[in-house]
């Protein structure tokens, strides 16, 4: 077990932080407490830089993951983290600058809160280094655990902690789903290592109806992750209730582990088992191509019909998580190139949702409506008016992003969106593209309408308050950034993005079943010459 | 010709609009005017050493690497097709800036700017070599369309704007699925012994013209319908069409000019450039069927302008009964009907545009344009009635004037494309079309003489007829200096590609031939002698327009 | 295709061959059109905007381009035997998409000149000059924009008419064919303030886009099979197919070359007013008088007989077009002259007259006679136009009045002696009166019909509407101009100024329901009406009509002038394309076609009627059929103890003998007034359904096709709807879906594993 410790420094650092967050969060001292944010920050930049430079374990399902998805997360955690601040504590935070109450330790709950959100961060970074069923496990429940407590804390209202509770009911449904999914699958095939069942796999040629059954439950308790349906019900409910910073989250993390989740637990069947050697089991395919048909277009119909911005970010979500299964549709693809590579299409995708969706998000942080007594999020569509005149750096931040989310050419949207058509035509997923295509148009219909109230509407009042936390402006003004300057660097991540899904040879695969059998010591020159005939795509 | 005389005929424009952004609002129009201007003097001066000699090549390729992960380039090149249709882009920038100076009173800034991007765009689209390249510029002509439509419209403007965005969205995504279908094709099913380029991920569209080529006559059937989607939304084809009166009658003046002038010009841009070499044998197979929904285009819509009250509404029926001509023209495949085509997008632009810049100048004055409140403005306006009523006879296609020629030589080329009787004939070239098609479309002469009579009758001639508390603006009631001068570089172009298109034809016939060619010789079973037959000899294996 | 090759080589030095023009035979056409734009120019200098000088410069442009045509003549005559002479201006359409035969399409500006154009422009710029300095005075009142406005019209009309008739190819000709129409269109919609005009404009222009539309098909089906539109290549190539004619191979015509004739008398139809196209023609009578003239009647109409004799070689290889082009031509003349019998609006009169003689150069083209026909255009032009001027002059003075029942005796007044002669003149020929221009070139074509196998019946239809002719046209003179001195004004008379205003309509019918009104009105004695002096022409109109009832008369002239030719304009017909086709040495190109009717050159000598050569039995035939015609006119319209003969009986302007016979003949006078119904029936039949249909597209796009599109915008809106149900926001109705969908889910893999 030594030798994984290096692959999880990334973890172990920001487990440090964590610890630190939460002892200084409750400290007397306001700067301190203060700094806390700056701390978690930080924490999360170094995981990132060191999550950079770990390679993953030779012949690890995707070994290539870890140096691609570290950083990633962590850059999306930090623009999450600059939208969070003055999530909590404002109210009591005051107070205690104006003299009216003492410190109370029990009072506030900075430090639960960004300590959670650290938690969240290394169940997430935990996923992608996963290569053993219960591994994921506990890092999907690490990643989900402490959100359900950030959503229920993240305002002082009742509709938070109502969305608390459903989210945690529905959300341990589904846990418990998947949890029943990977028992079964063990049970056909009597290992917990990923590769190993993928060995089993590959020896019996076909997949048994109970491995079957096993993915399949494991994977719609999974979906509950990325909100796809049939697991979607909860999401428009808990992001509305949740505070703006705490959606833009929910939006990324659980979704990136549950699409890293499904993305492992798949490379156990492979996309060499179904029709034509290039694509999933056909009971793995059709229900998933179901899923995904379903799920972007139910997102994208229901995104219609809503006038709380909240709420059309929250069903575009589960659009975009129906799009993203396209690419896990697709698969690795039969040849080299991110174009090809539907895993590589979703990765690179999510980063870019990531970003996109922070800045989308952050609009809704900035604005608090003018006539409420306590500070509350400006979540009406209408509160979008005007705002480029108005509020222009938050106008212009929400007017770029929604054409990003939309995919319209040339954003980071649009870039991200061409892999996953590519890999999708590649895969011979024509009608699944052209749906997806149509999708798009259903969907530019609401993004249009985001984009086109600040920038052409006028406002019918005045307009709303600035939030008085300018890091969320600046987190939303760095996404929309991301998402135009797309040209500077986007190469880069899309080659990652592609290293990052490469497969492991056959022979790393063989070495990694012998690693995983009976005598689980392997020699360094094996896993060197596996690493040799690594395909460098 | 550099690239990079190119890339900076879309940059200018970009410029200027960054510019016109910064700038007080006062200095919008003459930022915008010098940068239109600016942009026509770098397009002439890059024009110096243009290759005359050889219209068909792409000349001014080249570029650089954008995302070589996604094998996406910024790559450009033209050849005389593309050069012509970013003449008219170039020329009608100027002339709506102009044009808009008292229209746009209010948010002038995010106007000029628009229209300055839109100019970027829609150069990009004709100067694109790579595919993606062209789809971008291709899609974002859709925000600038959409926001001049949103602001500057009349009453019904946003319902307008969104369905105009929606509906050519929509369509140009279904394209693009297709297009990257040939992409994957080239990538994946070709050996890159085939020529060169195959068996690799790329975005060139010479080399996926190539590939397209290539393709099983099934799968270009799928791809074919798949563009035909999305360009035959933008040109508009019946029955795709039903965005266009909406937009125009929505859009502010420059921006239906833009429309009708450019925009249209899009869709059919892309059929010649894609549809017709990438997909050649689906093409012929189901030419037929095009011709058909291009011939119901130019009656069906004739016949309903006739019952429009809008003078507008008219005019931007009328588009969708013109372009039909355009379109049969394209798919009879031959000499004189995609030489037609050509001429047809230039012409068009000019006589519509025309119109629409005719039409906003009397809205400017009346707040009306519905023919029930205007008339006989004759006697009140003479110039504008003569201008008028010129730019109705060049759309009418009146010879001497420039629609006549393309109209003309549309007609002819699906009249000698015959499937079967007369094949004998000297002039008859090989094609799916023939008499009867050439006899049916042609009806939309007559058709197109009723309804721009009807409407020049009304709003021209007869008693003086004005809306009640007219013309308070500023404006004299004929037209001033400055709009003269909008509407004459038109007029002086239409009656000289009326009466000499030589040099355009000139230009335009090697390449156009160049592309039959390629058609006829991509057909299953198709024999060099078949194509020998046909006229040019091919003497390399060159896709139409390639190669510097 | 291959077998046709050769031919285009061998052509060179064929009769077609064609010499080098001088170049300055391309002013002919480019005067006017720079007369054109110097008017267009005019119009925006405010100062010199109210003067004569569009007129004068019209003027002087015409009369240059003609003495150019003359000098052309004079100079090129001797040429023209052996061939046209070319003069190309520029490049206009060259485009070529091959190396091959065919592959090259070929129209530029080029001026082809030889027997049968240079006929047509001479009398098109000669009477163009005259008719302009006509004008010149006529439309005085309207100085101004409209002055401008029309001179500029009428330059580009005469240019339009000059590349129409010299244009060396089938698209030029397109080009002026079109050109003409667009100046019609401009000029009948002079006066655009009076709806009516407008209106006959419009009906004007789309009649003949429907004909222009046949035109351009084919045109496009010459280039489809010849590969070429140009004349001088274009008829070379016909030869073979008329060398198979004259071996009696038929069947090796393609049918695709006979329908080309076809497509082309579709359009000769349209410009021509022929059925079923003519009812613009009198329409179009809302234009000035001197349009009226010159376009109307003396030259535009008669682009149709130039298309069919200049594209002879064309119809002669066809079975069906002559034929049809003869029976629409006698049936157009007999209808034409039926409903100009019952007309009261005297240039209504003149206008179905041209009609009816229109139908009478039809019929003769397809008599083989272009020579006739060319020969009765030529003395048309004249006799039409100087009626059209007296008439014009008539309306000119008497401020708009054209109703025959409101004015008689003009010839009498004062200073409106030589409208009188003139009208004479012209109404003599139009009868076919003998040794009258009218009366040779008439003959030329019934003679014909008689030699022409099967075509007598048509003869004896034509005959009979000699008659008619002579009977309408002298009902007219009868009526206005001798018997007592009576007028009423128009409705154009201003208290202040007895010229129509420059704002108001000048021109036009009489007022409304005249023609209609089977209660003529009472016209008023000359001096009951003090405010209204009638308004004798001046020097510009006297000159004019002069010269041209001198002209008219001497048309008859070229009758005599090589004899052995067929007379003047038989040598120029024949020397030119019209008799480029020949079938043998030395015969006459006009009779060159005989064989088509397989007769022998014999046999057709021999054709007789009433048991002589119908060349010279039709001298008398024809003259004692127009005395009668006359006689009844006299008879029935003519004022009382008309020249001593005492047959004549009307002693007031309204009413007439006639009157009293009508009732008779039942509602066949009524019909005939209303031109039977024609215009109602094309309206019931084909405009209305038209419009109908449009309404009902217009409904279908907003409904059926917008309907479907936004049904495709309205469907996810709809499914959302739908999905929304689902989101109820209660916490174990989302479990209980999600356990459904779950199921649902194993549902699927365990059909797909098991």
């Amino acid at each position: 077990m030594k030798e994984k410790l290096p692959i999880l420094l990334p973890e172990i650092i920001l487990f440090g932080f964590t610890c630190a967050v939460m002892v200084l969060g409750v400290s007397k001292t306001l700067r301190i407490r203060q700094a806390t944010a700056s701390i978690a920050g930080f924490g999360l930049l170094i995981a990132g830089i060191v999550g950079s430079m770990t390679q993953g374990e030779v012949g690890a399902p995707l070994p290539g993951l870890i140096p691609f998805a570290k950083p990633a997360i962590a850059a999306v955690g930090l623009l999450v983290l600059l939208l969070m601040s003055g999530s909590v504590d404002r109210a009591i935070e005051g107070r205690i600058k104006s003299g009216a109450e003492a410190f109370d330790a029990i009072k506030t709950n900075r430090a639960e809160f960004y300590s959670f959100f650290l938690f969240s961060i290394t169940g997430l970074m935990l996923c992608t280094s996963a290569d053993d069923l219960i591994w994921l496990f506990l890092a999907l429940e690490l990643t989900s655990l402490p959100t359900y407590v950030m959503v229920t804390i993240s305002t002082r209202g009742t509709a938070s902690q109502e969305a608390g509770v459903k989210y945690f009911f529905l959300g341990a449904l589904g846990a418990a789903i998947f949890l029943y999914g990977f028992a079964l699958i063990y049970g056909s095939t009597g290992s917990t290592d990923l590769v190993a069942i993928r060995s089993a796999v590959d020896a019996a040629g076909a997949i048994n109806p109970m491995l079957a059954i096993g993915l399949l439950l494991a994977l719609v308790g999974v979906s509950f992750k990325i909100a796809a349906v049939p697991m979607h019900f909860y999401t428009a409910d808990v992001y509305q209730g949740a505070a703006a910073p705490v959606s833009a989250m929910l939006a990324f993390v659980p979704k990136a582990a549950g699409f890293f989740a499904i993305i492992l637990l798949l490379t156990t069947v492979g996309w060499t088992h179904g029709p034509g050697g290039h694509s999933l089991p056909e009971a793995v395919r059709a229900p998933l191509w179901v899923m995904a048909v379903l799920t972007m277009t139910v997102g994208n119909v229901l995104a219609l019909l809503q006038s709380s911005t909240k709420r059309v970010l929250a069903y575009s979500s589960i659009a975009h998580s129906g799009y993203m299964l396209v690419g896990v549709i697709a698969g690795p693809g039969s040849r080299p190139g991110l174009a090809h590579n539907g895993i590589g299409a979703v990765l690179f995708y999510l980063l870019a949702y990531g970003l996109m969706n922070v800045g989308a998000f952050a609009v809704v942080a900035s604005l608090e409506r003018r006539d409420a007594a306590e500070p509350t999020e400006a979540d009406d569509l209408d509160e979008l008016r005007g705002l480029c005149s108005t509020r222009p750096l938050v106008g212009w931040t929400m007017v770029l992003c929604s054409l990003s989310l939309l995919g319209f050419p040339p954003a980071l949207g649009f870039f991200a969106k061409v892999p996953l058509f590519t890999s999708g035509i590649g895969a011979g997923e024509l009608p699944l593209v052209i749906i997806l295509g149509l999708n798009s148009a259903i969907a530019a219909f609401y993004y249009l309408r985001l984009a086109a109230l600040p920038l052409l509407e006028k406002a019918d009042g005045p307009p709303p308050n600035l939030s008085p936390f300018v890091t969320r402006r600046i987190a939303g003004a760095i996404s929309a950034a991301c998402a135009v300057l797309v040209g500077i660097g986007a190469n880069t991540l899309l080659k990652n993005a592609r290293q990052a899904a490469a497969m492991p040879t056959e022979a790393a695969n063989r070495a990694r079943a012998l690693a995983a059998g009976p005598d689980r010591q392997v020699s360094d020159d094996q896993a060197s010459r596996a690493s040799i005939q690594m395909s460098p795509d | 010709m550099s690239p990079i005389a190119l890339l900076s005929l879309m940059f200018v424009p970009a410029a200027s609009a960054v510019a016109v952004a910064a700038a007080p609002a006062k200095l919008a129009r003459h930022i915008a005017l010098v940068g239109t201007l600016f942009a026509i003097v770098v397009g002439l001066v890059a024009l110096g050493d243009y290759d005359w000699s050889r219209p068909g090549a792409m000349q001014a390729s080249g570029g650089f690497e954008w995302l070589p992960e996604l094998g996406l380039r910024l790559s450009v090149g033209i050849d005389s097709i593309a050069l012509l249709l970013i003449g008219l882009t170039l020329l009608l920038g100027p002339i709506c800036v102009v044009a808009s100076r008292t229209a746009i009173t209010e948010r002038v800034k995010t106007y000029y700017a628009w229209l300055l991007v839109l100019q970027a765009a829609m150069t990009g689209v004709f100067a694109a070599r790579d595919l993606v390249l062209f789809y971008i510029c291709f899609e974002f002509t859709l925000i600038p369309m959409f926001i001049l439509i949103s602001l500057y419209g009349s009453t019904n403007r946003k319902h307008a704007a969104t369905k105009f965005f929606l509906y050519t969205f929509t369509g140009s995504i279904i394209a693009l699925a297709g297009l990257l279908y040939v992409v994957w094709f080239n990538a994946t099913k070709l050996l890159p012994t085939a020529f060169a380029g195959a068996g690799t991920w790329t975005l060139d569209i010479g080399v996926l013209t190539h590939a397209g080529a290539s393709m099983s006559l099934s799968e270009q059937s799928w791809v074919l319908a798949a563009m035909m989607l999305g360009f035959g939304v933008k040109v508009p084809l019946f029955p795709v069409h039903t965005w266009l009166p909406l937009a125009h009658t929505e859009a502010p003046t420059a921006g239906s000019v833009i429309l009708a002038g450019v925009l249209l010009k899009l869709g059919t841009y892309g059929i010649y450039r894609f549809v017709l070499p990438m997909t050649p044998a689906a093409l012929v197979e189901h030419a037929h069927l095009i011709a058909v929904l291009a011939i119901i285009g130019i009656i069906y819509a004739g016949l309903i302008c006739w019952v429009q009250r809008d003078v507008k509404k008219l005019v931007a029926y009328s588009s969708v009964s013109h372009l039909g001509f355009c379109v049969l023209g394209l798919v009879a495949v031959n000499g004189p009907g995609l030489s037609g085509s050509v001429l047809y997008m230039i012409n068009h632009g000019l006589s519509t545009g025309a119109l629409f810049l005719l039409i906003g100048m009397v809205y400017e004055r009346y707040h009306t344009r519905d023919m029930d409140e205007l008339g006989g403005l004759a006697s009140k306006m003479p110039i504008w009635s003569t201008f008028m009523v010129f730019f109705v006879m060049a759309s009418v296609g009146l010879p001497g004037l420039n629609g006549f020629v393309s109209e003309f030589l549309c007609l002819l080329g699906a009249f000698q494309s015959p499937s079967g009787l007369g094949r004998e004939g000297l002039g008859a070239t090989p094609g799916t079309l023939g008499p009867w098609f050439a006899g049916f479309a042609g009806t939309g002469m007559i058709v197109a003489a009723i309804y721009l009579l009807y409407m020049t009758g009304r709003v021209v001639f007869g008693q003086l007829k004005e809306p009640r508390g007219h013309h308070a603006g500023p404006l004299p009631t004929d037209l001033t200096v400055r709009e003269i001068a909008v509407l004459s570089p038109i007029a002086v172009l239409c009656v000289l590609l009326g009466l000499y298109p030589k040099p355009v034809l000139d230009v335009v016939a090697e390449p156009v031939a160049a592309q039959a060619q390629w058609v006829w010789d991509h057909q299953p079973g198709a024999t060099p002698a078949h194509a020998e037959s046909h006229g040019v000899a091919a003497p390399n294996d060159e896709p139409p327009g390639e190669g510097e | 295709m291959t077998g046709l090759t050769p031919v285009i080589l061998a052509s060179t030095g064929s009769p077609a061959a064609t010499h080098q023009g001088a170049w300055w035979m391309a002013l002919i056409p480019f005067l006017p059109l720079l007369s054109c734009v110097l008017c267009g120019l005019v119009a925006c200098v405010r100062p010199i905007r109210s003067t004569k000088l569009p007129a004068w410069i019209t003027v002087v442009s015409l009369g240059v381009s003609f003495a150019l045509m003359l000098a052309t003549y004079g100079q090129q005559r001797e040429g023209w035997a052996s061939g046209a002479s070319v003069t190309t201006a520029w490049e206009w359409i060259h485009l070529s998409w091959g190396h091959e035969p065919g592959q090259t399409l070929i129209a530029n500006f080029g001026f082809y000149m030889d027997g049968l154009s240079g006929l047509w422009m001479l009398f098109v710029t000669g009477l163009g000059t005259l008719i302009a300095l006509y004008a010149s005075e006529y439309m005085a009142h309207d100085k101004g924009l409209g002055y401008c406005r029309f001179f500029a019209a009428f330059s580009l009309f005469v240019f339009s008419m000059a590349c129409l008739v010299m244009g060396d190819n089938l698209i030029l000709l397109y080009l002026g064919w079109e050109g003409v129409g667009l100046c019609s269109y401009l000029l009948i919609g002079y006066f655009y303030k009076k709806p009516s005009a407008v209106a006959a404009a419009k009906k004007a222009f789309i009649m003949n886009r429907i004909g222009d539309l046949g035109l351009a098909l084919g045109v496009m089906l010459t280039f489809f099979h010849f590969g070429t539109v140009q004349y001088a290549e274009l008829f070379p190539l016909v030869q073979p197919h008329i060398d198979s004619l004259k071996a009696g191979r038929v069947e090796d015509i393609p049918l695709l070359v006979q329908a080309i004739p076809v497509l082309l008398m579709i359009g000769a139809f349209g410009k021509s007013a022929q059925l079923p196209l003519y009812v613009w023609l009198p329409d179009a009578m809302e234009g000035p008088t001197p349009v009226s003239a010159l376009i109307h009647a003396a030259t535009m109409v008669t682009a149709g007989v130039y298309l069919i004799a200049r594209t002879m070689p064309l119809f002669l290889v066809s079975e069906w077009a002559l034929p049809v082009v003869a029976w629409v031509g006698a049936l157009t003349a007999l209808l034409a002259a039926t409903i100009g019998m019952a007309q009261f609006d005297i240039k209504r009169i003149m206008a179905y007259s041209t009609v009816s003689q229109l139908g009478y150069m039809f019929a003769g083209l397809a008599f083989l006679s272009s020579t006739g026909a060319a020969f009765h255009v030529f003395t048309h032009a004249f006799f039409k136009a100087t009626l059209f001027l007296c008439c014009g002059a008539v309306m000119h003075g008497f401020a708009g009045q054209l109703d025959l029942r409101r004015l008689s005796g003009v010839m009498f007044m004062r200073g409106w002696l030589i409208v009188g002669v003139a009208m004479l003149v012209g109404c003599l020929n139009l009868s076919g009166f003998p040794f009258t221009a009218g009366f040779f070139s008439k003959d030329m074509i019934l003679a014909e019909a008689f030699v022409t196998p099967g075509y007598q019946l048509l003869g004896w239809i034509l005959i009979l509407t000699a008659g008619l002719t002579a009977y309408y046209t002298f009902r007219v003179f009868f009526r206005v101009f001798v018997g007592p001195r009576l007028f009423e004004p128009g409705d154009e008379v201003h208290a202040d100024d007895d010229h129509g205003h420059a704002d108001h309509a000048h021109d036009g019918h009489a007022p409304a329901g005249d023609g209609h009104s089977a209660e003529p009105p009472t016209p008023q004695p000359h001096d009951a009406d003090h405010s209204f002096h009638p308004h004798p022409p001046g020097w510009a109109i006297n000159t004019v009509l002069a010269l041209l009832a001198v002209l008219s008369l001497a048309a008859a002239g070229a009758y005599f002038i090589e004899q052995d030719r067929h007379g003047w304009v038989g040598s120029m017909v024949h020397d030119s394309t019209a008799a480029q086709v020949s079938i043998g040495e030395g015969e006459h190109a006009v009779h060159a076609a005989a064989f088509r009717h397989d007769l022998t050159h014999e046999e057709h000598a021999h054709a007789t009627l009433l048991g002589m050569n119908p060349h010279d039995v039709m001298y008398f035939v024809s003259a004692i059929v127009g005395v009668i015609g006359i006689l009844i006119a006299a008879a029935l319209h003519g004022p009382k103890g008309i020249g001593g003969l005492m047959i004549g009986s009307r002693t007031e302007a309204a009413r007439s003998r006639a009157d009293e016979l009508l009732p008779r003949l039942g509602p066949i006078p009524r019909w005939a007034q209303h031109k039977w119904f024609v215009d109602e029936f094309y309206e019931f039949l084909i405009r209305r359904p038209l419009y109908v249909a449009s309404c009902i597209f217009h409904l279908i796009d907003a409904l059926l096709v917008d309907g479907l599109v936004n049904l495709f915008g309205w469907l996810p809106r709809r499914m959302g709807k739908s999905a929304r149900r689902a989101q109820s926001g209660v916490l174990h109705q989302y479990a209980g879906q999600m356990a459904g969908g779950l199921v649902i889910v194993l549902f699927i893999v365990l059909l797909l594993t098991a």
